[in-house]
């Protein structure tokens, strides 16, 4: 038994307490983690739904996009990327475009290696809001948000629930004892 | 058996509902719901997205029954039922969506078209494996 002896020592341990329950880890319940997955499905059909409209071989509904990020930028420099490096190569740049697309997609909808997902599709999107955000007809935070969606899919493992990386994750877990490269694979699920 | 059977039915109609909203939230809202109806030469233009949410509720109890008796018989792993279910989804495309709808009903294959049928449908099956997966957890 801990006996105080003065009501400063009392004050302390009560500190104590508080600062150890604020920063105890938060446990979500099953319903919340079933939400989640939810949103992970629908931001994987959000990337999904925009690999239609710029389809290989041509991409075509990509170009007009990449000059009007050429044209709007708010990001020194980036202009001068877009219209020496990126439109002379547009089919390369489509293809890496449209590929990077599918696969969010695809790691959202299936909840596989879905942090990995949501890092690319933050990537993605912050490339989206430095060249499109401050482009005539467009609201700035669309692309925000946009950002924000990956940022917490990045961070939240939504995957363990509706999705393949329920599966990964023991697996992964297990082999993460002996392979370092399934330690570092374990981040992403 | 038959609690298993039960059991896919309950996932199947869920894991149904649940492609079927993939297919509601578009331009529309539903107009993919009409490419399903087209599947089974269906479609119309008033009710076509009625008849389209209607089959992915009914294809998706009938998945999850077949689901239910494919995997009642045997203890289920979540590997298992995951790979099970895929299996399912699977199945519905290659019949549905690419015998009825492009042997039969003569539909245009093309990338375009697999995109938008295969990896909803392959959702669909992950749905019903995970959901009929944590069910039977939670009954045992």
């Amino acid at each position: 038994m801990h006996i105080s002896s003065s009501p400063r020592d009392t004050g302390t341990e009560r500190d104590a307490v508080a600062a150890s329950t604020a920063f105890a880890p938060v446990t979500l319940g099953e319903g919340s983690l079933v939400v989640l997955a939810l949103v992970r499905l629908f931001a994987g059909l959000l990337w999904f739904q925009q690999l239609f409209w710029k389809l290989p071989p041509d991409f075509a509904g990509l170009h007009r996009y990449v000059v009007t990020e050429s044209q709007y930028t708010f990001l020194p420099g980036y202009a001068y990327i877009i219209q020496h490096i990126f439109l002379p190569n547009f089919l390369l740049l489509g293809a890496f475009t449209w590929s990077a697309e599918l696969l969010v997609a695809i790691s959202l909808l299936f909840g596989v290696f879905t942090r990995f997902g949501g890092l690319l599709s933050t990537l993605l999107a912050l490339q989206l809001y430095v060249g499109l955000a401050y482009a005539p007809g467009e609201w700035y935070w669309t692309y925000g948000m946009l950002v924000l969606i990956g940022v917490v899919l990045s961070v939240i493992p939504t995957g363990r629930r509706l999705g393949v990386d329920q599966w990964l994750a023991l697996r992964l877990e297990r082999a993460g004892k002996t392979l370092r490269v399934a330690r570092l694979l374990r981040w992403f699920v | 058996m038959l609690k298993t059977i039960r059991l896919g039915l309950l996932a199947g109609v869920t894991a149904g509902f649940l492609a079927a909203l993939l297919y509601v939230v578009d331009y529309g809202p539903g107009n993919s719901l009409d490419g399903v109806a087209q599947w089974f030469a269906l479609d119309s233009q008033g009710a076509g997205r009625i008849i389209g949410f209607l089959l992915m509720l009914v294809l998706g109890t009938v998945f999850g029954i077949l689901f239910g008796t494919v995997t009642g018989r045997r203890q289920v792993t979540l590997g298992r039922s995951l790979g099970v279910g895929l299996l399912m989804g699977f199945i519905w495309w290659v019949v549905a969506a690419f015998f009825l709808g492009t042997v039969i009903n003569h539909l245009r294959f093309n990338l375009s078209f697999w995109l938008a049928t295969f990896v909803p449908l392959l959702v669909y099956g992950l749905l019903l494996g995970s959901i009929s997966f944590r069910w039977r957890i939670q009954q045992a």
